[in-house]
């Protein structure tokens, strides 16, 4: 594999858009990310598209890439669309940097979109099971909010963990969110607040879960030498790698067995440890979700992720910030642009354009985007690892 | 009239007239490796034909559960599910009945089949769950 980097991200506000269409949030993410690499979209030569629930809410089950780059005049070129439950944007930005990579394109497109607020809540939940085993487990009644209720209430009689620990990633990641204007929360919480929340799936209440909401982004990734004659700051992709669940009966349920081998696979490709992580964009879809992610990337052992929190490490201005973003929690969660918005994040974190909410002399920058689940693991779990 | 009852998936648990339910795993004759569901291949070993069907245990430990208070479509709340650790070795994923609001990780608890929802067609879905068993109460 050959260099690769990332010339130009965009992305739309994640929130509540009901007048906004599917292809209309794409093409504005799409804009901002060729505006941001000063190319014209004729010069993309190849593209993939993120998306989930198209299909389910908005009935684009086929061709979205398509239509989307239609709207803004490109046409011709080979699209695909990437579907790999919440992973899908992440795997669409894996795909893009295999087709540079490998030298058969010089500019490709990863694009990440999603539009949840087509249903109602029980049919937003039901499209998002179908990230399930629609034959057993979802079929049975498995909702994602009681796989992460599963994954709590278990790290609880494991470590000792308590839901004041989670309500804290909640917290944090909301005071984040506040400070990014692209965010569908931009208000604090507080742990009265947490609890006091509707209860959703024992024991997790709503403020426990990331929330509904639509939006898009997008990244332009080109070779080395496409990056040069830019002349732009062009951040590298210094590792990508994606894993499947390997679904085992026999392992303790307290985390993602398939997040650690992503992580092993992405800090050798990238020749960093956990050590050298100046921020994180984690997939905190729900608040124990990141205190799992914490212990499988390295951030801390098994089991310290509840006292590592409490320690301040992972909030900004502390020694490696998590979702700086306001993550998943406050960001937003739009599943199909997850994985573009975490890039973006990190790629204005590592230029130094993160108003308000800078990492101070980032260089190195991981995220880590998790979708599906199947027997307690993930289906496809994507961590990237960039760098200026 | 009652509408019609029909299994969740063919193939995953017996009822039969005379004695209590169970599910259906496979138990290879070449590896040992046992599996819930029961597949025509082992997946550990990966030989055809050699699968034999296992009825498993009835009774298993809670592993870990939820109660889910805001449903999908199709489900009425509250209800609860969790995974269940069989002594073949398997950890079951299961719709979980009983008081709910007792349920512990670490409990004993016990098949059985029931109705749990209906389906597009308004036919009721037969499921299987683990209810928790009584204390001090024989193995049955």
């Amino acid at each position: 594999m050959r260099e690769v980097m990332v010339l130009g991200v965009g992305m739309t506000p994640f929130g509540k858009f009901r007048a906004r269409s599917l292809r209309e949030l794409g093409a504005d993410a799409c804009w901002d990310a060729l505006a941001d690499a000063g190319m014209k979209p004729s010069e993309v030569q190849v593209a993939y598209c993120g998306n989930l629930a198209g299909g389910l809410l908005s009935g684009q089950e086929a061709g979205l890439g398509q239509i989307i780059l239609r709207e803004i005049g490109i046409a011709g070129i080979p699209v695909t669309k990437v579907e790999n439950a919440c992973s899908s944007g992440s795997v669409a930005f894996r795909e893009a940097w295999i087709a540079v990579g490998s030298g058969l394109y010089d500019v490709a497109f990863a694009i990440g979109v999603e539009k949840l607020t087509e249903g109602t809540t029980a049919e937003v939940t039901t499209a998002l099971a179908s990230a399930g085993d629609m034959e057993m487990e979802a079929a049975l009644g498995l909702v994602f909010p009681g796989i992460y209720a599963m994954l709590a209430r278990r790290r609880m009689a494991v470590y000792g963990e308590s839901i004041e620990q989670c309500a804290r990633v909640a917290i944090k990641n909301h005071r984040h969110g506040a400070l990014n204007p692209r965010a569908q929360y931009r208000n604090e919480i507080t742990l009265e607040e947490i609890a006091a929340s509707p209860m959703i799936s024992d024991p997790l209440t709503l403020l426990h879960c990331c929330p509904i909401g639509d939006g898009a982004a997008a990244a332009i990734l080109c070779s080395a030498d496409v990056a040069r004659r830019g002349g732009r700051p062009a951040i590298r992709v210094a590792a990508s790698a994606l894993t499947s669940g390997l679904f085992r009966e026999d392992r303790e349920y307290v985390g993602f067995e398939s997040t650690q081998r992503a992580a092993a696979q992405a800090y050798e490709q990238a020749g960093v440890g956990p050590e050298e992580i100046d921020l994180a964009e984690v997939h905190d879809c729900f608040s124990v979700a990141e205190l799992c992610h914490y212990e499988d990337l390295g951030f801390c052992a098994p089991g310290e992720g509840g006292r590592l929190i409490e320690s301040g490490a992972t909030a900004l201005g502390g020694r490696v910030p998590v979702n700086p973003s306001g993550g998943l929690l406050a960001k937003g969660h739009p599943v199909g642009a997850t994985g573009l918005a975490q890039i973006a994040e990190v790629v204005w974190q590592l230029r130094g354009e993160a108003q308000g909410r800078q990492v101070d002399g980032a260089r190195v920058g991981l995220t880590h985007c998790q979708g599906g689940n199947v027997q307690g693991d993930a289906l496809a779990t994507t961590i990237h690892i960039l760098q200026r | 009239m009652e509408a019609e009852l029909v299994p969740v998936r063919e193939g995953l648990f017996a009822a039969p007239d005379n004695a209590p339910p169970y599910l259906i795993g496979g138990r290879c004759t070449v590896c040992g490796a046992v599996r819930f569901p029961w597949r025509t291949r082992c997946v550990a070993c990966f030989s055809s034909g050699t699968v034999e069907r296992l009825p498993l245990s009835r009774r298993g430990k809670l592993y870990t559960f939820t109660v889910v208070r805001v449903p999908p479509v199709g489900y009425e709340t509250p209800y609860a599910f969790g995974y269940v650790d069989l002594p073949e070795g398997l950890r079951v994923f299961a719709l979980l009945g009983g008081d709910l609001e007792a349920l512990q990780i670490g409990q004993t608890v016990e098949l059985e089949l029931a109705p749990y929802k209906r389906d597009r067609l308004g036919r009721r879905v037969l499921g299987y769950r683990f209810v928790p068993v009584p204390t001090g109460a024989r193995r049955a």
